[in-house]
């Protein structure tokens, strides 16, 4: 699983982070090393910084192809996928199981993404979103260190047949589990990971259960022209326009709000785009691990409250009654402001989203 | 989700053009109109004749008070005509022909009416006794709407997307899922970060 990088920020990012680590060790080379000896010896464990470096070179440098399976522990859904990916950015995820979603298709080259639904025939089009964060890792990974725990168990674990070092995430207030990583020691690819909800108790696996380096990946993978032609195609129009932090308070005629942080939470990007007709403003926080985006739209009719999809409902935040939405494993809180219609999405609990929620109506 | 061959009513094509449906409505007569090339005609001429109408001035409304001094100015003018030119005897006119006429004066005063309003705007009457209409004062214009969810996940995912230590691969797939009709299955995965003990 790659990440989305600025090639242009990367280098001084790594820069800085060598200058957090003195003892990363340098940089691996772009291809990933062949499949790694165990061993046990702690003594040459690298150090969380040295992960994260290795993580971020592992960006869109090889070719792989391996199945993962997700499950949400929860509700005790799981799916299983094909990942497929070809430097610099075509990937492809085709689902195998469960049966229903068998057949589906992403596939996307970083600046695009088709998704084919095979029962409908039906293939859908859009842009994914760019220049949406300042790209500075370096940020994410102080934030990283100043919101949670981080340790690395010095004994390798094998997982999808390959060495991996475990990094453990724990939130500081309570030292529950946050997220545990598996990563690759020589591709620096993350092979497995967990997420735990706030409680502590697992609620998302993602890992890979084989994986192949350098695969031979058919030319026209990554390519659904042709399926195009036989199909029904839908543009859903999703695109972005970044705004420089500094110019947040003229968007939206003035209206807008933007604190720069929210109990831990960095403002790291801002973008506007059009729901419909009206403008939007995309707004981006993180802690280092977790994103959350908050959308402004200016209201017309500060006297009438603005119409929310039926079924949601409705909790009290501070005194202002606040919509809630799920969908998928995400949730939305909707609120109306004097001026402006607020969303805050995330994929967390709903008392972390409440606290964000409530730093935004405090400003703060 | 509707069947891909029912076609949309106006009304409804003028709600989906206002993002007034919800999601799955949304959707559906989305994908109608990429397969129907007459509904789609039809919306990028509803699509044009709203453009168009947001360009014209606000239409006006009376003034409080408008139609009570407008009927009784022309009840006045009645009387003064009545009293010069109707002879002594048509007073003894009967019931039924009294009806005739106050429905005739109605007739009248709406006519009237009608022609200051619609003058209003480029003629100003500076004799008239009839107070002229405010400034423009706008029609109350559709209720807000939130964002359609569906769009915002998206949004949303590509932007996790790009974290580091994020997962792109389940970002995506969880953009897909949103984009799916709502199911109780949504809810409940959700629900399961939510309604933890946090």
């Amino acid at each position: 699983m790659p990440m989305r990088r600025s090639k242009a920020v990367l280098p001084a990012a790594l820069t800085g982070l060598a200058l957090l680590s003195v003892t990363a060790p340098p940089p691996s080379t772009a291809k990933p090393a062949a499949p790694a000896k165990h061993s046990h010896n702690s003594s040459q464990a690298p150090t969380a910084e040295a992960l994260f470096v290795k993580v971020l070179q592992a960006d869109d440098s090889f070719s792989y192809e391996g199945r993962q399976i997700t499950t949400y522990w929860r509700t005790g859904r799981a799916m299983e996928v094909l990942v497929s990916h070809r430097p610099l950015d075509d990937q492809r995820i085709q689902f195998l199981n469960p049966e229903r979603e068998r057949g589906r298709l992403l596939v996307s080259d970083g600046v695009q993404q088709w998704e084919y639904e095979p029962h409908q025939k039906l293939l859908r089009h859009r842009r994914l979103s760019l220049g949406a964060l300042d790209d500075d890792d370096l940020l994410s990974y102080t934030l990283l260190r100043v919101n949670y725990l981080l340790a690395v168990d010095p004994h390798p674990r094998t997982v999808a047949d390959r060495k991996t070092y475990l990094v453990t995430i724990k939130r500081p207030q309570r030292q529950t589990l946050s997220r545990r990583f598996w990563i690759d020691s020589g591709s620096g690819l993350i092979l497995k990971r967990e997420i735990y909800g706030e409680d502590g108790k697992l609620a998302v696996t993602a890992a890979f259960s084989d994986i192949t380096y350098h695969p031979v990946l058919a030319p026209n993978l990554f390519d659904l022209s042709a399926l195009a032609k036989t199909v029904r195609v839908i543009e859903l129009p999703t695109s972005e326009t970044a705004v420089p932090l500094s110019t947040l308070r003229s968007q939206l005629a003035g209206h807008a709000s933007a604190p720069p942080s929210l109990a831990g939470y960095r403002l790291v990007g801002a973008t506007t785009t059009k729901i419909g007709l009206r403008p939007v403003l995309h707004l981006r926080y993180s802690d280092g691990l977790n994103l959350v985006s908050v959308f402004e739209q200016r209201r017309t009719q500060p006297g009438r409250p603005t119409l929310v999809p039926p079924g949601q409902h409705v909790v009290l935040i501070g005194k202002i009654p606040t919509h809630v939405a799920r969908r998928a494993s995400l949730t939305t809180l909707n609120w109306d402001m004097p001026t402006l219609n607020i969303t805050l999405m995330g994929e967390m609990g709903l008392s972390t989203l409440r606290t964000l929620t409530q730093a935004f109506m405090q400003g703060r | 989700m509707r069947p891909k061959d029912y076609h949309p009513h106006g009304e409804q094509l003028s709600a989906y053009i206002d993002s007034m449906l919800d999601v799955a409505r949304m959707r559906g007569i989305g994908e109608h109109l990429h397969a129907c090339a007459s509904c789609r005609s039809l919306e990028t001429d509803l699509r044009r004749t709203k453009h168009l109408m947001r360009g014209l001035p606000d239409p006006l409304l009376p003034p409080a008070g408008f139609w009570t001094a407008a009927y009784r100015q022309l009840r006045v003018d009645d009387r003064q005509r009545a009293v010069a030119k109707r002879p002594l005897w048509t007073a003894w006119r009967s019931p039924e022909q009294q009806a005739h006429r106050r429905w005739a004066a109605g007739l009248a005063a709406a006519a009237v009416a009608v022609g200051a309003f619609s003058a209003a705007p480029l003629t100003t009457a500076p004799h008239s006794t009839l107070p002229l209409p405010p400034a423009a004062r706008p029609l109350v214009p559709a209720q807000d709407v939130s964002p359609d969810v569906s769009s915002l996940a998206e949004l949303h995912t590509d932007s996790v997307s790009r974290l580091p230590l994020a997962d792109p691969d389940r970002q995506k797939m969880i953009a897909a899922d949103v984009q799916q009709p709502e199911s109780a299955a949504d809810a409940s995965e959700a629900a399961g970060y939510a309604d933890a003990s946090f």
